[in-house]
């Protein structure tokens, strides 16, 4: 595990020796835009951080994209662990809350987290919004248009950022008064209507008899009997979690 | 050939027809209608022709029925021996049912279709029943049973209750054939066996597929099929089961103060009805020997019966006919257990009005708990 944090430094420094100017670094840092899994272009991660470092400052809330071959070499646990892990090891955020909304893909298993952290990103990019915010980019993965996936990630999470800001973060629509009658006079037709059957059946008491098992004299006499297995199928579905995590923040994970 | 009895029936409604000296024509007190006397002695003339007709075709059968399709009807005998000296039988020319008794009861009515004029005739030829569950419950039981039909009854409409002659209720023997028998057979299923589990973000499940096989035999003893076309099969399979244990041999002390119907439908006729549950039963005994499975479909099967004895008996049934809204229903009651049944009207107005009371308080409730919420 070791060895992955140092490798992950190691690209870390090749970037930074390409993208920025050259400074002494004294604790370990991690860019807006971190590809160590190495799916971006120079020229692609060089627009998405300048674009993440300028939200970023704008909305006093860090925006972040870790990409790593596979989640289980940097650290133990599901993938929304292992991103709370570095998260905090790499005191990402703005401000003393550490504000901070973080995409992670781990292409190993194809998964992805969505970890956000403080009251600015928490308000922002809620559990629904999390929700929204993933149906932006996991049709771009899903075709392996990574970059297209990152912008549409930065710009959903500058929409919600500008909403909150507003004070209208992005929140579940409330039913409306309609809405709520409606489901209630369905359900109180169903019930009437269960009511009415029962009340109903008890009208009828004439059936024909389809067996004669009262007739029958003795017990079964069985013959033959014989059980083949013949074959397996097997059919999976992927699940999305939610959590929320011990230290604060929450993250929605899923497959790509 | 026996003396005609002068009641005749309102053709509209059925209720008895009385001459009136001022119009010179028969007239019906209940509905008002009016008949010249000659158009109801042809009316009348045209049934007891069908109704001798009718006759001549059960002594056909009862002869063709000693041949009956495989079936062991050796037991089956038209002699009484001295019992038959005292046995009656009575035709009725509206429905054509034929019904029997001892010399001490008169029948004043046919209790299927309710005509007041059922006409003596000759007992010869009649087949004797082997068996006999005689009446347990009497008619005091029979009111008492079907006003309790009545009730808890939310959709029944109250004049329904009001206008129904409850003490016409009729004690009769329903004729059965009762078959002994065995079903031999096989059936072939597919069946499948899941469990899922969890890998990482992912949900599997694992299906395993089987192929099922099964082959057995069960023996039946005296399944009854109601042998009266007159009395409706679903009725009677539906006041079953009678207690066998109360199956006595035949003898007519037990028919008094009770009429007996003759059976109109054969040995070969009934037997299908027979076969079908006895089929039924078979395939059900053999699909519930398949278990620890989550699924089950049957693909083939197939199912042979080997034909025993048939008996002929007499089951004891309290019954009334009654019309509602030009409707017929027929509550049939099990004699010896008391188990009423029969099809009730119902009241859509009634319906409705439940239907509105219960939706639309709980839309109230349901609307009121979600806007809280």
């Amino acid at each position: 595990m070791k060895k992955k944090w140092m490798g992950l430094l190691m690209v870390l420094m090749v970037l930074a020796v390409l993208a920025i100017p050259v400074q002494a670094v004294e604790t370990a840092q991690l860019d807006r835009v971190t590809d160590a899994a190495a799916i971006l272009s120079v020229e692609e991660w060089q627009e998405l951080e300048e674009k993440a470092e300028n939200l970023s400052q704008q909305y006093g809330c860090g925006l972040y994209i870790i990409t790593v071959d596979d989640f289980q070499e940097y650290g133990d646990g599901e993938i929304a662990d292992v991103a709370d892990l570095l998260y905090h090891y790499y005191e990402l955020g703005e401000g003393t809350e550490q504000n901070g909304i973080l995409l992670m893909l781990s292409m190993a298993e194809r998964d992805y987290t969505i970890f956000t952290y403080g009251a600015i990103a928490e308000e922002a990019v809620g559990s629904y919004a999390k929700d929204l915010l993933s149906e932006t980019f996991l049709d771009d993965f899903v075709k392996d248009h990574w970059a297209d996936g990152f912008w549409d990630y930065l710009d959903t999470c500058e929409q919600d950022l500008l909403q909150a800001e507003a004070g209208t973060p992005v929140t579940k629509p409330e039913r409306s008064m309609g809405a709520n009658l409606g489901i209630g006079c369905v359900v109180g037709i169903v019930v009437a209507l269960i009511v009415c059957m029962i009340g109903r059946s008890k009208m009828k008491s004439v059936y024909k008899k389809a067996e004669a098992n009262t007739y029958v004299a003795g017990d079964l006499v069985l013959t033959g009997r014989q059980d083949q297995y013949t074959h397996t199928t097997r059919t999976s579905r992927i699940i999305e979690k939610e959590s929320s995590h011990a230290d604060g923040g929450s993250s929605k994970s899923g497959k790509f | 050939m026996a003396n005609q009895v002068t009641n005749y029936q309102c053709p509209a409604c059925t209720d008895p027809l009385h001459f009136s000296g001022e119009t010179g024509k028969l007239q019906c007190d209940y509905c008002g209608s009016s008949y010249e006397v000659a158009e109801i002695e042809a009316l009348y003339a045209e049934k007891e022709q069908a109704a001798a007709q009718a006759q001549q075709e059960t002594e056909k059968k009862q002869t063709e029925s000693s041949a009956s399709g495989g079936w062991d009807t050796s037991g089956l005998t038209d002699d009484w021996g001295t019992e038959g000296e005292g046995m009656k039988v009575y035709s009725c020319p509206s429905c054509g049912a034929e019904l029997i008794c001892d010399a001490t009861t008169a029948a004043t009515s046919c209790p299927y279709c309710g005509n007041p004029t059922v006409v003596p005739g000759q007992f010869s030829g009649t087949l004797k029943p082997d068996y006999v569950i005689p009446f347990q419950l009497d008619k005091n039981a029979a009111v008492a049973a079907l006003k309790a039909h009545y009730q808890g009854k939310p959709f029944l409409p109250k004049s329904f209750t009001r206008e129904n002659h409850i003490q016409e209720i009729k004690g009769i023997y329903v004729p059965f054939w009762m078959f002994d028998g065995q079903a031999e057979g096989d059936a072939a299923y597919e069946a499948t066996r899941s469990h899922t589990f969890r890998t990482g973000n992912e949900e599997v499940t694992e299906t395993e597929h089987f192929h099922i096989y099964r082959a057995g035999n069960l023996a039946f003893e005296k399944v009854p099929v109601d042998a009266s076309s007159k009395m409706p099969d679903d009725h009677m399979d539906s006041i079953e089961p009678f207690d066998y244990r109360a199956l006595k041999p035949f003898s007519s002390a037990y028919l008094p103060g009770f009429l007996a119907d003759k059976y109109d439908v054969t040995v070969e006729e009934s037997r299908q009805r027979a076969d079908a549950r006895c089929q039924e039963t078979l395939e059900r005994a053999l699909r519930n020997t398949v278990d620890g499975y989550h699924t089950c479909v049957t693909t083939q099967s197939n199912v042979m019966l080997r034909r025993g004895k048939v008996h002929y008996a007499l089951l004891p049934v309290w019954t009334l006919n009654t019309k509602w809204n030009g409707k017929n229903f027929l509550f049939a009651m099990n004699g010896q257990t008391g188990k009423m049944v029969g099809d009730l009207p119902m009241s859509w107005g009634r319906f409705w009005g439940r239907f509105a009371t219960v939706a639309v308080p709980v839309a109230a409730v349901v609307t009121a708990i979600l806007s809280l919420l």
